[in-house]
């Protein structure tokens, strides 16, 4: 205790506390803010001319800052360009936002409230930061893009990123990007679209959508994890470009064979999961998630409000242990602040205690998003799940409800950190990741997995990757091992594409002396080659696969189900992020698609999805009124001849678009 | 930056901040006043030099504490509270004011005086 001060027997916080609620604050508490406006008013006056000075050293900054990093792009790395704009925060906030396209500090105004969101790009460690607070006032609103943040869900927060560009392929041949077997955004979306919301640009991420559907690809043979394929057909949205297809699928691991886990739930029961969307979602896919488990399996149920405690010890699933869950789970009731960052400490402790050697080791927690105390940098976090993730204990994250969703915190603890999110909007929806796609969800087959593209300029003139845009990695990271990257668990498939515009025979310039080897005759014919490494579930080291892609484009309408269905998926996705090479395409056409290719598969699944596309190819038909529809009665059909007769499309061709060649 | 969104700010900052300088001053409320008044003019003159994605409370707590600290010495006064507290007394204010501002914390203020001996709740 303070030895200036003995007779102050309150502690510091009761003090405060009790200045904190002095009411009124002091005899002219009106006149506080008055005289200090005054004051104010006079150094006003003076920082006019301060001001002045600042605005012109801080431009001379920015211009140089502007070369030195046009310079380093231009020498480096094409590709990071989105990526890497190298800002030096503190330089000055005018330099930040004097380019609005680039700059990755964005602020606004959360509705009806004097509240705000922003997001900082920080240069200096790679990522963003997000702080929802008071309005900082740091930033001019009319200097802002304003990115809206959907109406009625100010609490949800998304990261941003720009949307991978076209490359020229001479200059900027390769592609690196970390594969992505969540499809939490997916999940997202359409519980909003059902609830009739817009949906937030941010929220949507391509590959999640596209990667939320499972596809009929050819399963790996021997010993392999996975098998991996690629082909090309004619782009749908592009007429005279290309779409190539990447596609990963993952080995099916019986759930029969599987092995033994140590599961802890880690379940937010903070006052914010009362409703009915949340705790009792949980509560049905823990049920439903303890159901398949057997004794082979030990599970713990960590929660966590105001405080953390140990609803249920490690407990073996025999019928006693399974009827010591389902109790468990029954009295979980919702209240109290949320301290997840003690909470997600207290069940990597518990599955530490428990680990498995060679068997699922998994931490799986259910949160409608918010960390609000103890631990609440995202990096902090990051940093705990990937330390946590290299002693074998892996995370599952689930997001459930709407208005408090941290997307961007689940995504970023996910993405790097060895673990999976998905996002339960339905009781069916938490059936099929715990019943049908159970061993997927807690099996990891392969880690780390990164793909690199290389793309012969002889073939392709310019390539962008659809989706993706969280995941691209610096190319020299693809051989790095020290580079985390996506997990890839049991069944699992994995697809990414590319759009493609092939080079012109006549724009070639010959007898280029070092493009010389696109020009031999054995692969002047490929499109280009894949590279993708791999670590096994408890390895260090990578292994490397490499293919390379060389045929004629399929014509789109007679791409197999799989292919043209996820095109749809991907039109889907880039039409909500409201991408430029998706401006003509209309909802409609999407439907067309995607119905024609939706009978293969999890059919109820692609239904559900062509339904959701009619709802909105109807808004879209309402709101461009029939006056339209009159005037370019051909347009869709134009675009694409071969659809005009859906029932003209032959039989599918049993996978001979997915051939792997291992070198 | 302009005057009305500073003025936002105060109005958002200046209650927690006068309870915070009271509890620096040990309740001299004048002295406290004084200190609140210049840090909202150093801060206002240093805007630009704030780093936007941290938090602006933290800020200016901290420009109290030196204008608090700077006082003491002009007037040859000991400061009246270790580092230890002053790190206690940062992270309770940092804990109840967080991020979310003032109504927020004026609410959770209630329920902890609901929670204190008759004595503290005046």
């Amino acid at each position: 205790m303070n030895a200036m001060n003995p007779e102050s027997t309150p502690s510091i916080q009761e003090r405060l506390i009790d200045e904190l609620l002095r009411e009124p604050l002091f005899d002219g508490d009106s006149e506080f803010v008055k005289e200090l406006q005054q004051q104010l008013d006079a150094a006003y006056k003076q920082r006019r001319v301060r001001g002045f000075r600042l605005i012109v050293s801080s431009a001379a900054a920015l211009l140089i800052g502007m070369i030195t990093v046009a310079t380093w792009l231009g020498e480096v790395h094409m590709s990071q360009s989105e990526a890497s704009i190298a800002l030096n925060r503190k330089n000055s906030i005018d330099a930040l936002l004097s380019n609005p396209d680039r700059t990755y500090l964005r602020e606004w105004r959360v509705p009806d409230q004097e509240k705000s969101m922003s997001r900082v790009y920080d240069g200096a460690r790679n990522q963003e930061r997000i702080r929802v607070g008071a309005l900082s006032g740091l930033v001019s609103t009319d200097k802002l893009t304003i990115a809206p943040v959907a109406g009625d869900y100010p609490g949800n927060r998304y990261a941003q990123h720009a949307d991978p560009s076209w490359k020229h392929a001479m200059l900027a041949p390769v592609s690196t990007f970390s594969i992505d077997v969540d499809h939490a955004s997916y999940t997202h979306i359409r519980g909003m679209l059902r609830a009739g919301e817009d949906v937030p640009r941010d929220a949507v991420r391509i590959e999640e959508c596209i990667n939320a559907f499972s596809y009929d690809y050819r399963e790996p043979a021997g010993d392999a994890p996975f098998a991996v394929g690629a082909d090309v057909a004619e782009c749908p949205w592009a007429p005279g470009n290309h779409l190539v297809r990447i596609a990963i699928k993952g080995k099916e691991i019986d759930t029969s064979k599987r092995p033994e886990s140590n599961l802890v739930f880690l379940l937010d029961v903070s006052g914010s999961m009362m409703d009915p969307n949340k705790l009792p979602l949980v509560q049905h896919s823990m049920r439903k998630l303890a159901g398949q488990l057997d004794e082979r399996d030990r599970v713990s149920i960590v929660v966590y409000a105001g405080s953390e405690g140990v609803a249920l010890p490690p407990t073996r699933m025999d019928a006693a242990g399974r009827e010591a869950v389902m109790s468990a789970l029954d009295r979980l009731v919702a209240g109290g602040s949320t301290n997840g960052g003690a909470g997600i400490v207290r069940a990597y402790q518990l599955a530490q205690e428990q680990l498995v050697p060679g068997g699922t080791n998994r931490v799986i927690l259910a949160t409608d998003g918010d960390f609000n105390v103890g631990l609440t940098e995202n990096q902090t976090l990051v940093d705990l799940v990937k330390e946590k993730a290299k002693d074998g204990v892996y995370l599952t994250v689930l997001g459930y409800g709407m208005g408090n969703l941290n997307d961007e915190m689940m995504d970023a603890i996910t993405r790097d950190g060895n673990g999976n999110y998905y996002y339960i909007d339905s009781a069916s929806e938490g059936d099929r990741v715990f019943g049908t796609n159970l061993a997927g969800t807690l099996v990891t087959i392969a880690k780390d997995v990164k793909i690199q593209v290389e793309f012969n300029p002889a073939k392709v003139a310019d390539y962008r990757l659809v989706g993706y845009a969280n995941r691209m990695l610096a190319n020299e990271d693809f051989a790095n091992d020290k580079v985390d990257a996506g997990d890839i668990g049991s069944g699992h498939t994995v697809t990414a594409f590319y759009e493609v515009k092939p080079a012109k025979p006549e724009s070639r310039v010959a007898g280029l002396r070092y493009q010389r080897t696109s020009e031999t005759a054995e692969i002047a014919g490929e499109w280009l080659g894949v590279k993708l490494r791999y670590k096994a579930p408890d390895g260090d080291t990578s292994r490397l696969t490499e293919f390379s892609l060389e045929q004629r484009p399929t014509r789109f309408a007679e791409a197999d189900d799989d292919f043209r269905f996820a095109s749809a998926v991907a039109m889907f996705g880039m039409k909500l992020r409201g991408q430029d090479e998706a401006k003509e395409l209309t909802w409609e056409r999407v439907r067309s698609i995607a119905d024609g290719a939706s009978s293969t598969g999890d059919v109820a699944q692609r239904r559900e999805f062509v339904e959701m596309l009619t709802r909105l190819a109807q808004d879209e038909a309402r709101k461009a009124g029939v006056s339209t529809e009159s005037r370019f009665p051909q347009r869709d059909r134009l675009l694409e001849p071969a659809e005009v007769k859906p029932d003209h499309r032959p039989i599918r061709r049993p996978n001979t678009e997915i051939r792997p060649e291992s070198r | 930056m302009n005057r009305a969104c500073f003025s936002r700010l105060i109005d958002e900052h200046y209650r927690p901040l006068l309870a915070y300088a009271r509890v620096l001053t040990t309740g001299n409320p004048q002295q406290a006043k004084e200190i609140v008044q210049d840090a909202f003019i150093a801060a206002w003159q240093a805007i630009g030099r704030f780093d936007v994605s941290r938090d602006f409370g933290v800020w200016l707590r901290g420009i109290v504490r030196n204008k608090w600290r700077e006082q003491a010495r002009r007037h040859s006064r000991e400061v009246s509270l270790d580092e230890a507290e002053l790190e206690a007394l940062e992270s309770s204010i940092r804990n109840w004011c967080g991020e979310e501002g003032q109504s927020v914390l004026l609410e959770k203020l209630a329920d902890c005086r609901g929670k204190l001996p008759e004595a503290l709740a005046q």
